[in-house]
Protein backbone atom coordinates (compact mmCIF):
# COMPACT_ATOMS: atom_id res chain seq x y z
CA UNK A 1 0.00 0.00 0.00
CA UNK A 2 1.37 3.80 -0.82
CA UNK A 3 0.76 6.22 1.33
CA UNK A 4 1.00 9.96 -0.08
CA UNK A 5 2.34 12.04 2.66
CA UNK A 6 0.50 13.65 5.13
CA UNK A 7 -1.42 16.60 4.82
CA UNK A 8 -0.38 18.81 6.91
CA UNK A 9 -1.57 22.78 7.84
CA UNK A 10 -4.09 24.48 5.00
CA UNK A 11 -3.01 23.01 2.32
CA UNK A 12 -3.17 19.45 0.91
CA UNK A 13 -0.35 18.21 0.21
CA UNK A 14 -1.78 14.71 -1.16
CA UNK A 15 -3.67 16.63 -3.95
CA UNK A 16 -0.69 19.38 -4.40
CA UNK A 17 1.08 15.64 -5.16
CA UNK A 18 -1.05 14.73 -7.96
CA UNK A 19 -1.32 18.02 -9.34
CA UNK A 20 2.82 18.71 -9.48
CA UNK A 21 2.63 14.85 -10.93
CA UNK A 22 -0.34 15.71 -13.73
CA UNK A 23 1.73 19.43 -14.35
CA UNK A 24 5.37 17.74 -14.58
CA UNK A 25 3.64 15.36 -16.90
CA UNK A 26 2.45 18.03 -19.11
CA UNK A 27 5.36 19.63 -18.82
CA UNK A 28 7.63 16.80 -19.97
CA UNK A 29 5.11 16.42 -23.03
CA UNK A 30 5.35 19.93 -24.52
CA UNK A 31 7.72 20.09 -26.77
CA UNK A 32 8.03 24.24 -26.52
CA UNK A 33 8.67 25.20 -23.10
CA UNK A 34 11.56 23.84 -21.30
CA UNK A 35 14.36 21.78 -23.06
CA UNK A 36 17.45 20.06 -22.56
CA UNK A 37 19.60 22.88 -22.98
CA UNK A 38 22.87 21.09 -23.51
CA UNK A 39 21.03 19.42 -26.66
CA UNK A 40 19.41 22.30 -27.62
CA UNK A 41 22.71 23.96 -28.19
CA UNK A 42 24.54 20.80 -29.83
CA UNK A 43 21.69 19.93 -31.76
CA UNK A 44 23.15 15.92 -30.19
CA UNK A 45 21.09 13.73 -28.74
CA UNK A 46 20.94 13.02 -25.10
CA UNK A 47 22.78 9.36 -26.31
CA UNK A 48 25.79 11.34 -27.42
CA UNK A 49 27.49 12.09 -24.20
CA UNK A 50 25.63 9.75 -21.79
CA UNK A 51 25.85 6.07 -21.31
CA UNK A 52 22.00 5.40 -21.48
CA UNK A 53 20.66 8.80 -22.88
CA UNK A 54 20.36 9.92 -20.02
CA UNK A 55 22.21 11.90 -17.25
CA UNK A 56 24.75 12.27 -15.40
CA UNK A 57 27.06 9.12 -16.44
CA UNK A 58 29.15 10.59 -19.19
CA UNK A 59 30.61 8.84 -22.30
CA UNK A 60 34.24 10.05 -24.18
CA UNK A 61 32.31 12.77 -26.33
CA UNK A 62 30.31 13.96 -22.94
CA UNK A 63 34.03 14.21 -21.43
CA UNK A 64 35.25 16.41 -24.08
CA UNK A 65 32.11 18.60 -23.88
CA UNK A 66 32.36 19.19 -20.31
CA UNK A 67 35.67 20.10 -20.39
CA UNK A 68 36.01 22.41 -23.56
CA UNK A 69 33.70 24.46 -21.39
CA UNK A 70 30.34 23.33 -22.10
CA UNK A 71 30.31 25.27 -25.32
CA UNK A 72 30.39 22.80 -28.45
CA UNK A 73 27.53 22.82 -30.32
CA UNK A 74 26.20 25.27 -32.94
CA UNK A 75 22.26 24.44 -33.43
CA UNK A 76 20.49 27.54 -33.42
CA UNK A 77 19.48 27.66 -30.35
CA UNK A 78 15.81 27.44 -30.07
CA UNK A 79 15.27 28.84 -26.10
CA UNK A 80 17.22 30.15 -23.53
CA UNK A 81 19.41 28.13 -21.30
CA UNK A 82 17.09 26.65 -19.36
CA UNK A 83 16.07 23.03 -18.55
CA UNK A 84 14.06 21.07 -15.80
CA UNK A 85 14.14 18.44 -14.08
CA UNK A 86 11.62 15.79 -11.52
CA UNK A 87 12.30 12.53 -9.37
CA UNK A 88 8.91 11.06 -8.40
CA UNK A 89 9.34 8.53 -6.57
CA UNK A 90 7.74 5.58 -4.34
CA UNK A 91 9.57 4.10 -1.23
CA UNK A 92 9.84 1.03 0.29
CA UNK A 93 12.00 -0.13 3.32
CA UNK A 94 12.02 -3.40 5.22
CA UNK A 95 11.19 -2.19 7.97
CA UNK A 96 9.09 1.41 8.37
CA UNK A 97 10.57 4.50 10.34
CA UNK A 98 8.79 4.84 13.40
CA UNK A 99 7.52 8.50 13.81
CA UNK A 100 7.87 8.85 9.85
CA UNK A 101 10.55 8.82 7.30
CA UNK A 102 10.63 12.43 7.33
CA UNK A 103 8.32 15.04 8.26
CA UNK A 104 4.94 14.98 6.99
CA UNK A 105 5.40 11.15 5.65
CA UNK A 106 4.38 7.66 7.10
CA UNK A 107 6.99 5.30 8.44
CA UNK A 108 7.07 3.42 5.17
CA UNK A 109 5.61 3.36 1.81
CA UNK A 110 5.67 6.68 0.86
CA UNK A 111 5.38 8.59 -2.21
CA UNK A 112 6.83 11.22 -2.89
CA UNK A 113 7.78 14.28 -5.66
CA UNK A 114 11.87 13.70 -4.30
CA UNK A 115 12.93 16.99 -6.08
CA UNK A 116 12.43 19.68 -8.93
CA UNK A 117 15.16 21.20 -10.74
CA UNK A 118 15.86 24.20 -12.91
CA UNK A 119 18.94 24.42 -14.69
CA UNK A 120 20.82 26.88 -16.66
CA UNK A 121 23.18 25.05 -18.82
CA UNK A 122 24.89 25.98 -21.88
CA UNK A 123 27.39 28.45 -23.65
CA UNK A 124 27.84 31.87 -22.39
CA UNK A 125 30.38 32.92 -24.99
CA UNK A 126 32.89 30.94 -27.36
CA UNK A 127 34.74 28.30 -24.81
CA UNK A 128 32.97 29.35 -22.02
CA UNK A 129 29.82 27.63 -20.52
CA UNK A 130 28.00 27.24 -17.32
CA UNK A 131 26.31 23.90 -15.25
CA UNK A 132 24.17 25.24 -12.84
CA UNK A 133 21.35 23.69 -11.17
CA UNK A 134 18.92 24.89 -8.43
CA UNK A 135 17.06 22.27 -6.58
CA UNK A 136 13.36 22.15 -4.52
CA UNK A 137 13.75 19.55 -2.40
CA UNK A 138 10.20 18.00 -2.27
CA UNK A 139 11.63 15.70 1.18
CA UNK A 140 13.17 18.78 3.39
CA UNK A 141 10.51 21.45 1.31
CA UNK A 142 13.03 24.26 0.87
CA UNK A 143 14.88 25.38 -2.39
CA UNK A 144 18.80 25.51 -2.01
CA UNK A 145 21.61 25.73 -5.08
CA UNK A 146 22.81 22.72 -6.58
CA UNK A 147 26.08 21.66 -8.38
CA UNK A 148 26.86 24.66 -10.12
CA UNK A 149 29.86 24.88 -12.15
CA UNK A 150 30.81 28.02 -14.49
CA UNK A 151 34.05 26.95 -16.95
CA UNK A 152 35.95 28.46 -19.17
CA UNK A 153 37.81 25.70 -21.78
CA UNK A 154 39.63 25.38 -25.32
CA UNK A 155 41.60 23.03 -26.62
CA UNK A 156 45.32 24.11 -27.50
CA UNK A 157 48.41 22.76 -28.48
CA UNK A 158 51.18 22.38 -26.09
CA UNK A 159 54.61 21.10 -26.77
CA UNK A 160 53.10 19.75 -29.90
CA UNK A 161 50.45 17.70 -27.55
CA UNK A 162 47.15 18.04 -28.27
CA UNK A 163 45.70 19.80 -25.20
CA UNK A 164 42.09 20.41 -23.42
CA UNK A 165 43.05 23.16 -21.05
CA UNK A 166 40.34 25.20 -18.94
CA UNK A 167 39.50 26.81 -15.43
CA UNK A 168 36.32 25.75 -13.35
CA UNK A 169 34.64 27.82 -10.88
CA UNK A 170 32.43 25.70 -8.61
CA UNK A 171 30.39 24.88 -5.74
CA UNK A 172 31.40 21.24 -4.73
CA UNK A 173 34.97 19.40 -5.07
CA UNK A 174 34.54 16.45 -7.66
CA UNK A 175 31.73 18.47 -9.25
CA UNK A 176 34.45 19.47 -12.32
CA UNK A 177 35.43 16.24 -11.99
CA UNK A 178 34.59 14.74 -15.96
CA UNK A 179 34.61 10.61 -14.66
CA UNK A 180 32.06 9.36 -12.62
CA UNK A 181 34.16 7.61 -9.93
CA UNK A 182 34.58 10.94 -7.78
CA UNK A 183 31.37 11.35 -5.48
CA UNK A 184 29.65 14.44 -7.07
CA UNK A 185 28.64 12.40 -10.10
CA UNK A 186 29.39 8.76 -8.70
CA UNK A 187 27.05 5.61 -8.55
CA UNK A 188 24.25 5.70 -7.69
CA UNK A 189 23.40 8.58 -9.58
CA UNK A 190 20.01 9.17 -7.56
CA UNK A 191 18.85 7.47 -4.38
CA UNK A 192 16.10 7.55 -2.08
CA UNK A 193 15.39 10.28 0.11
CA UNK A 194 13.20 8.79 2.02
CA UNK A 195 15.18 5.87 3.35
CA UNK A 196 17.88 5.36 6.13
CA UNK A 197 21.41 5.93 4.42
CA UNK A 198 24.88 5.16 7.03
CA UNK A 199 25.70 7.84 8.87
CA UNK A 200 29.11 8.22 8.14
CA UNK A 201 30.38 9.94 5.12
CA UNK A 202 34.24 11.13 4.17
CA UNK A 203 34.26 14.58 3.76
CA UNK A 204 34.45 14.75 0.28
CA UNK A 205 31.41 12.58 -0.16
CA UNK A 206 29.17 15.56 -0.19
CA UNK A 207 29.86 17.44 2.98
CA UNK A 208 31.30 20.44 1.61
CA UNK A 209 28.83 20.49 -0.98
CA UNK A 210 27.41 23.37 -1.84
CA UNK A 211 28.75 24.97 1.45
CA UNK A 212 32.21 26.58 -0.47
CA UNK A 213 33.21 27.93 -3.94
CA UNK A 214 36.28 27.18 -5.36
CA UNK A 215 38.05 27.75 -8.63
CA UNK A 216 40.36 24.42 -10.27
CA UNK A 217 42.77 24.67 -13.61
CA UNK A 218 42.53 21.78 -15.70
CA UNK A 219 44.33 20.17 -18.48
CA UNK A 220 43.89 17.33 -20.86
CA UNK A 221 46.94 16.50 -22.17
CA UNK A 222 47.56 14.19 -25.05
CA UNK A 223 44.46 12.48 -24.48
CA UNK A 224 46.40 10.62 -21.87
CA UNK A 225 47.33 12.76 -18.82
CA UNK A 226 44.37 14.64 -16.82
CA UNK A 227 45.28 17.04 -14.24
CA UNK A 228 43.37 19.20 -11.91
CA UNK A 229 44.67 21.74 -9.11
CA UNK A 230 42.35 24.18 -7.01
CA UNK A 231 41.18 25.51 -3.86
CA UNK A 232 37.94 26.37 -2.11
CA UNK A 233 37.10 28.74 0.61
CA UNK A 234 33.61 28.60 2.37
CA UNK A 235 30.68 30.95 1.70
CA UNK A 236 29.54 32.81 4.48
CA UNK A 237 26.39 32.61 6.72
CA UNK A 238 24.98 35.43 4.23
CA UNK A 239 25.59 34.09 1.17
CA UNK A 240 24.81 30.66 1.89
CA UNK A 241 21.30 31.92 3.66
CA UNK A 242 20.34 33.29 0.62
CA UNK A 243 21.30 30.41 -1.39
CA UNK A 244 19.05 28.21 0.57
CA UNK A 245 21.75 26.16 2.75
CA UNK A 246 22.04 26.12 6.89
CA UNK A 247 25.07 27.32 7.40
CA UNK A 248 24.69 25.20 10.89
CA UNK A 249 24.26 21.76 10.24
CA UNK A 250 27.29 21.04 8.55
CA UNK A 251 31.03 21.49 8.49
CA UNK A 252 31.97 24.85 7.52
CA UNK A 253 35.83 25.32 6.35
CA UNK A 254 38.58 27.53 7.45
CA UNK A 255 41.20 29.05 4.85
CA UNK A 256 41.88 27.85 1.56
CA UNK A 257 40.99 23.81 1.09
CA UNK A 258 43.69 22.42 -1.68
CA UNK A 259 41.87 20.30 -4.36
CA UNK A 260 44.20 17.79 -6.42
CA UNK A 261 43.00 15.18 -9.42
CA UNK A 262 45.32 13.32 -11.58
CA UNK A 263 44.17 10.84 -13.90
CA UNK A 264 46.07 8.43 -16.56
CA UNK A 265 43.06 7.54 -19.41
CA UNK A 266 42.73 5.85 -22.65
CA UNK A 267 40.30 6.50 -25.39
CA UNK A 268 39.74 4.40 -28.07
CA UNK A 269 36.73 4.09 -30.41
CA UNK A 270 35.30 1.45 -28.65
CA UNK A 271 36.29 1.48 -25.15
CA UNK A 272 38.22 4.23 -22.45
CA UNK A 273 40.08 3.31 -19.54
CA UNK A 274 41.07 5.66 -16.74
CA UNK A 275 43.43 5.19 -13.44
CA UNK A 276 43.79 8.00 -10.77
CA UNK A 277 43.53 10.25 -7.82
CA UNK A 278 42.40 12.59 -6.08
CA UNK A 279 42.24 14.70 -2.84
CA UNK A 280 42.01 17.49 -0.61
CA UNK A 281 42.95 18.34 2.65
CA UNK A 282 41.16 21.09 5.03
CA UNK A 283 40.25 22.69 8.43
CA UNK A 284 36.79 22.69 9.61
CA UNK A 285 35.06 24.02 12.02
CA UNK A 286 32.74 21.68 13.74
CA UNK A 287 28.94 22.41 13.15
CA UNK A 288 30.09 26.54 12.27
CA UNK A 289 31.42 26.27 16.24
CA UNK A 290 34.04 28.44 16.32
CA UNK A 291 35.03 28.13 19.55
CA UNK A 292 37.25 25.31 20.07
CA UNK A 293 39.71 25.84 17.13
CA UNK A 294 39.35 23.58 13.75
CA UNK A 295 39.25 19.85 12.92
CA UNK A 296 41.45 18.69 10.35
CA UNK A 297 40.69 16.56 7.33
CA UNK A 298 42.59 14.70 4.51
CA UNK A 299 40.76 12.74 1.91
CA UNK A 300 42.94 10.39 -0.74
CA UNK A 301 40.99 8.80 -3.15
CA UNK A 302 41.74 5.67 -5.81
CA UNK A 303 39.80 5.51 -8.81
CA UNK A 304 39.52 3.55 -11.93
CA UNK A 305 37.22 3.04 -14.59
CA UNK A 306 36.67 0.91 -18.24
CA UNK A 307 33.52 1.14 -20.74
CA UNK A 308 33.56 -0.76 -23.65
CA UNK A 309 31.08 0.45 -26.66
CA UNK A 310 31.60 -2.02 -29.41
CA UNK A 311 28.35 -0.41 -31.18
CA UNK A 312 25.92 1.87 -30.06
CA UNK A 313 23.58 -1.29 -29.07
CA UNK A 314 26.11 -2.22 -26.28
CA UNK A 315 27.80 -0.18 -23.57
CA UNK A 316 29.93 -2.58 -20.91
CA UNK A 317 31.59 -1.01 -17.53
CA UNK A 318 32.57 -0.82 -14.43
CA UNK A 319 33.85 1.74 -12.15
CA UNK A 320 35.91 1.60 -8.70
CA UNK A 321 36.58 3.98 -6.08
CA UNK A 322 38.67 4.00 -2.51
CA UNK A 323 38.62 6.93 -0.59
CA UNK A 324 40.64 6.60 2.62
CA UNK A 325 40.47 9.49 5.03
CA UNK A 326 42.55 10.23 8.34
CA UNK A 327 41.05 13.10 10.31
CA UNK A 328 42.38 14.63 13.75
CA UNK A 329 39.28 16.66 16.15
CA UNK A 330 40.87 18.30 18.98
CA UNK A 331 37.76 20.72 18.35
CA UNK A 332 35.05 18.26 18.15
CA UNK A 333 36.69 16.90 21.24
CA UNK A 334 37.27 19.87 23.05
CA UNK A 335 33.17 20.73 22.18
CA UNK A 336 32.23 17.15 23.28
CA UNK A 337 31.27 16.19 19.34
CA UNK A 338 33.83 13.18 19.44
CA UNK A 339 35.75 11.28 21.69
CA UNK A 340 39.02 10.80 19.95
CA UNK A 341 41.22 13.22 18.75
CA UNK A 342 42.26 11.21 15.78
CA UNK A 343 40.85 8.28 13.78
CA UNK A 344 40.24 7.55 10.39
CA UNK A 345 37.23 6.33 7.96
CA UNK A 346 37.60 4.99 4.28
CA UNK A 347 35.03 4.15 1.42
CA UNK A 348 34.67 1.96 -1.15
CA UNK A 349 32.63 1.41 -4.16
CA UNK A 350 32.10 -0.82 -7.13
CA UNK A 351 29.84 -1.17 -10.01
CA UNK A 352 29.66 -2.78 -13.12
CA UNK A 353 26.85 -1.82 -15.47
CA UNK A 354 25.69 -2.69 -19.27
CA UNK A 355 23.47 -0.73 -21.16
CA UNK A 356 21.48 -2.62 -24.17
CA UNK A 357 20.26 -0.52 -27.27
CA UNK A 358 20.90 3.02 -24.99
CA UNK A 359 17.73 2.38 -23.77
CA UNK A 360 17.49 -0.52 -21.18
CA UNK A 361 20.54 -0.83 -18.16
CA UNK A 362 21.26 -2.49 -15.11
CA UNK A 363 23.51 -1.57 -12.77
CA UNK A 364 25.10 -3.76 -9.62
CA UNK A 365 27.33 -2.06 -6.80
CA UNK A 366 28.59 -2.93 -3.67
CA UNK A 367 29.96 -0.44 -0.88
CA UNK A 368 31.69 -0.68 2.18
CA UNK A 369 32.99 2.09 4.88
CA UNK A 370 34.67 1.41 7.45
CA UNK A 371 36.65 3.94 10.32
CA UNK A 372 37.85 3.49 13.33
CA UNK A 373 34.65 3.68 16.17
CA UNK A 374 34.09 6.89 18.29
CA UNK A 375 30.65 6.61 20.35
CA UNK A 376 30.47 10.46 20.87
CA UNK A 377 30.99 10.89 17.06
CA UNK A 378 28.67 8.40 15.85
CA UNK A 379 26.13 8.67 18.38
CA UNK A 380 23.49 5.87 19.56
CA UNK A 381 20.47 7.35 18.42
CA UNK A 382 17.64 4.65 16.81
CA UNK A 383 17.87 4.31 13.99
CA UNK A 384 20.22 6.89 12.49
CA UNK A 385 23.00 5.54 15.29
CA UNK A 386 25.68 3.06 16.16
CA UNK A 387 25.34 1.59 19.26
CA UNK A 388 28.85 0.21 19.53
CA UNK A 389 30.26 3.79 17.83
CA UNK A 390 31.50 2.47 14.38
CA UNK A 391 30.75 3.75 11.72
CA UNK A 392 31.27 0.20 9.45
CA UNK A 393 28.20 -0.26 7.06
CA UNK A 394 28.11 -2.25 3.68
CA UNK A 395 25.70 -3.32 0.74
CA UNK A 396 24.43 -3.75 -2.49
CA UNK A 397 22.62 -1.92 -4.75
CA UNK A 398 21.12 -3.35 -7.99
CA UNK A 399 19.46 -1.14 -10.73
CA UNK A 400 17.05 -1.72 -13.55
CA UNK A 401 15.89 1.10 -15.86
CA UNK A 402 14.71 1.80 -18.70
CA UNK A 403 14.97 4.97 -20.38
CA UNK A 404 12.49 5.14 -24.06
CA UNK A 405 14.01 8.89 -25.02
CA UNK A 406 17.21 10.47 -25.56
CA UNK A 407 18.52 9.09 -28.53
CA UNK A 408 18.82 10.61 -32.39
CA UNK A 409 15.84 8.97 -33.73
CA UNK A 410 13.61 9.31 -30.68
CA UNK A 411 9.79 10.80 -30.63
CA UNK A 412 10.45 15.04 -29.86
CA UNK A 413 13.92 14.39 -29.67
CA UNK A 414 15.40 15.61 -27.70
CA UNK A 415 12.56 17.56 -25.78
CA UNK A 416 10.85 14.80 -23.79
CA UNK A 417 13.27 12.42 -21.95
CA UNK A 418 12.47 10.09 -19.33
CA UNK A 419 14.09 7.33 -17.14
CA UNK A 420 12.41 4.53 -15.35
CA UNK A 421 14.48 3.04 -12.62
CA UNK A 422 13.95 0.21 -9.82
CA UNK A 423 16.59 0.03 -7.60
CA UNK A 424 17.11 -2.29 -4.31
CA UNK A 425 19.78 -1.18 -1.82
CA UNK A 426 20.70 -4.18 0.51
CA UNK A 427 22.88 -3.75 3.49
CA UNK A 428 24.64 -6.50 5.11
CA UNK A 429 26.17 -4.05 7.72
CA UNK A 430 24.91 -0.40 9.09
CA UNK A 431 26.43 1.46 11.37
CA UNK A 432 28.24 -0.44 12.85
CA UNK A 433 26.40 -4.27 13.16
CA UNK A 434 24.49 -6.13 10.82
CA UNK A 435 22.05 -6.78 14.02
CA UNK A 436 20.53 -4.16 16.63
CA UNK A 437 23.16 -1.70 15.30
CA UNK A 438 20.84 1.02 17.02
CA UNK A 439 20.65 -0.50 20.60
CA UNK A 440 17.10 -0.52 19.50
CA UNK A 441 16.39 -3.83 17.81
CA UNK A 442 16.80 -2.70 14.65
CA UNK A 443 19.12 -4.97 12.35
CA UNK A 444 20.73 -3.69 8.96
CA UNK A 445 18.93 -5.37 6.35
CA UNK A 446 15.32 -3.80 7.71
CA UNK A 447 16.94 -0.68 5.79
CA UNK A 448 16.93 -2.61 3.04
CA UNK A 449 14.74 -0.42 0.44
CA UNK A 450 13.12 -0.72 -2.56
CA UNK A 451 12.56 2.37 -5.09
CA UNK A 452 10.64 2.86 -8.06
CA UNK A 453 11.60 6.46 -9.58
CA UNK A 454 10.05 8.11 -12.30
CA UNK A 455 13.41 10.96 -13.11
CA UNK A 456 12.16 13.55 -15.91
CA UNK A 457 14.10 15.95 -17.81
CA UNK A 458 12.74 18.36 -20.07
CA UNK B 1 34.00 15.38 -77.98
CA UNK B 2 31.29 13.79 -75.85
CA UNK B 3 29.92 16.09 -73.65
CA UNK B 4 28.03 14.07 -70.88
CA UNK B 5 24.51 15.71 -69.44
CA UNK B 6 25.94 16.75 -65.75
CA UNK B 7 23.96 14.54 -63.98
CA UNK B 8 25.44 11.78 -65.86
CA UNK B 9 29.12 13.24 -65.67
CA UNK B 10 28.56 13.18 -61.35
CA UNK B 11 27.44 10.14 -61.24
CA UNK B 12 29.93 8.64 -63.25
CA UNK B 13 32.44 10.63 -61.06
CA UNK B 14 31.17 9.23 -57.87
CA UNK B 15 31.22 5.54 -59.62
CA UNK B 16 35.11 5.98 -59.86
CA UNK B 17 35.30 7.44 -56.31
CA UNK B 18 33.61 4.20 -55.14
CA UNK B 19 36.00 2.08 -57.33
CA UNK B 20 38.78 3.56 -56.33
CA UNK B 21 37.23 3.79 -52.51
CA UNK B 22 37.39 0.20 -52.52
CA UNK B 23 40.56 -0.09 -53.63
CA UNK B 24 42.08 1.63 -50.89
CA UNK B 25 43.44 -1.14 -48.64
CA UNK B 26 46.33 -1.99 -50.90
CA UNK B 27 46.37 -5.01 -48.68
CA UNK B 28 44.10 -6.61 -51.43
CA UNK B 29 40.57 -6.62 -49.24
CA UNK B 30 37.91 -4.87 -50.72
CA UNK B 31 36.58 -2.45 -49.11
CA UNK B 32 32.36 -2.98 -47.64
CA UNK B 33 30.43 -0.29 -47.86
CA UNK B 34 27.61 -2.27 -45.69
CA UNK B 35 30.38 -3.18 -42.99
CA UNK B 36 31.64 0.81 -43.37
CA UNK B 37 27.24 2.09 -42.57
CA UNK B 38 27.80 0.25 -39.14
CA UNK B 39 31.05 1.39 -38.42
CA UNK B 40 29.81 4.93 -39.52
CA UNK B 41 26.57 4.21 -37.49
CA UNK B 42 28.96 3.74 -34.28
CA UNK B 43 31.55 6.68 -34.59
CA UNK B 44 29.56 9.33 -36.04
CA UNK B 45 26.18 8.85 -35.85
CA UNK B 46 26.11 10.77 -32.83
CA UNK B 47 27.19 13.82 -34.68
CA UNK B 48 26.64 13.59 -38.64
CA UNK B 49 23.42 13.04 -40.64
CA UNK B 50 23.59 11.54 -44.20
CA UNK B 51 20.27 11.71 -45.11
CA UNK B 52 19.41 13.72 -48.33
CA UNK B 53 18.26 17.41 -47.58
CA UNK B 54 18.74 16.86 -43.81
CA UNK B 55 19.99 18.99 -41.61
CA UNK B 56 23.08 18.86 -39.70
CA UNK B 57 23.32 18.65 -35.93
CA UNK B 58 26.59 19.44 -34.17
CA UNK B 59 28.56 18.63 -37.67
CA UNK B 60 27.41 18.77 -41.17
CA UNK B 61 25.35 16.82 -43.14
CA UNK B 62 27.52 14.15 -45.05
CA UNK B 63 24.83 13.78 -47.87
CA UNK B 64 26.85 14.29 -51.28
CA UNK B 65 30.35 14.70 -49.16
CA UNK B 66 32.27 13.46 -52.23
CA UNK B 67 33.34 15.88 -54.54
CA UNK B 68 32.45 18.70 -52.06
CA UNK B 69 34.91 21.53 -51.51
CA UNK B 70 35.79 21.40 -47.20
CA UNK B 71 33.22 24.01 -45.38
CA UNK B 72 30.90 24.94 -47.55
CA UNK B 73 27.61 22.77 -46.39
CA UNK B 74 24.97 25.92 -46.56
CA UNK B 75 24.41 27.36 -43.05
CA UNK B 76 26.94 25.53 -41.57
CA UNK B 77 29.45 27.30 -39.07
CA UNK B 78 32.85 25.59 -39.89
CA UNK B 79 36.19 25.92 -38.44
CA UNK B 80 38.39 28.59 -39.97
CA UNK B 81 40.68 25.55 -40.41
CA UNK B 82 38.31 23.81 -42.46
CA UNK B 83 36.63 26.85 -44.34
CA UNK B 84 40.83 27.91 -45.05
CA UNK B 85 41.47 24.05 -46.33
CA UNK B 86 40.12 24.25 -49.47
CA UNK B 87 40.42 20.69 -50.04
CA UNK B 88 37.70 18.75 -52.03
CA UNK B 89 36.97 15.52 -50.58
CA UNK B 90 38.15 12.55 -52.29
CA UNK B 91 39.00 8.84 -51.16
CA UNK B 92 42.49 10.02 -50.65
CA UNK B 93 42.07 13.23 -48.84
CA UNK B 94 39.04 11.57 -46.37
CA UNK B 95 41.70 9.01 -45.40
CA UNK B 96 44.12 11.42 -44.47
CA UNK B 97 41.71 13.29 -42.42
CA UNK B 98 39.71 10.14 -40.78
CA UNK B 99 43.18 8.94 -39.53
CA UNK B 100 43.84 12.22 -37.52
CA UNK B 101 41.80 14.55 -37.88
CA UNK B 102 43.97 17.21 -35.73
CA UNK B 103 46.93 16.23 -37.61
CA UNK B 104 45.39 16.85 -41.14
CA UNK B 105 43.61 20.04 -40.44
CA UNK B 106 45.13 21.81 -37.26
CA UNK B 107 42.33 23.86 -35.94
CA UNK B 108 39.63 21.14 -37.35
CA UNK B 109 36.62 21.83 -34.05
CA UNK B 110 35.63 18.29 -34.81
CA UNK B 111 36.06 16.21 -31.43
CA UNK B 112 37.03 12.85 -32.77
CA UNK B 113 40.36 11.04 -32.90
CA UNK B 114 40.32 9.56 -35.58
CA UNK B 115 39.93 6.26 -37.11
CA UNK B 116 43.35 4.20 -37.20
CA UNK B 117 42.43 0.85 -38.83
CA UNK B 118 43.08 1.39 -42.51
CA UNK B 119 40.04 -1.80 -43.16
CA UNK B 120 37.89 0.22 -41.20
CA UNK B 121 38.65 4.06 -42.73
CA UNK B 122 38.43 2.30 -46.24
CA UNK B 123 34.99 0.47 -45.43
CA UNK B 124 33.60 3.83 -44.04
CA UNK B 125 34.84 5.93 -47.33
CA UNK B 126 33.13 3.27 -49.21
CA UNK B 127 30.18 4.06 -47.31
CA UNK B 128 30.11 7.89 -47.66
CA UNK B 129 30.79 7.37 -51.19
CA UNK B 130 27.48 5.64 -51.85
CA UNK B 131 25.72 9.23 -50.30
CA UNK B 132 24.97 10.70 -53.43
CA UNK B 133 22.07 11.32 -55.54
Amino acid sequence: MVFLPKTRGHGGRGVALVVATLLLGVLAAMPARAVPSFSDQTGEACSACHVGAFGPQLTAHGRAFKLTGYSDGQASRQFPLVSGMAELSLTHTAQGQEGGAASGFGPNNNGAVDQVSVFVAGRLYDHLGVFSQTTWDGVGHHIAWDNTDLRYGREATLAGLESILGLSVNNSPTVSDPYNTTPAWGFPYAAAKLAPHPAAATLIEGGLAQRVVGMTAYGLFADLLYVEAGGYRALGGGPLNTLGVAIADGQVVDGTVPYARLALQHEDLQQSAALGVFGLSAHVFPNNDRSAGTDRYTDVGVDASYQWHPNRNHTLGANATAILETHSLPASVALGLADSASGHLNSYRLNTYYTFQQTYGLTAGVFRSTGSGDAALYGSDPLTGSANGKPNSSGYVLQADWTPFGKTDSWAAPWVNLRLALQYTGYTQFNGASRNYDGTGRNASDNNTLWLLTWLAF
Amino acid sequence: MTHFPICARRRSILAAMALLAAGLPAAGRAADATRGADLFDNYCGECHTTRAGGGSRSAPNLFGLMGRRTGTVEGFAYSDANRAAGWVWSPETLDTYLAAPKTAMPGTVMKFQGVKDPAERADIIAFLATLHG
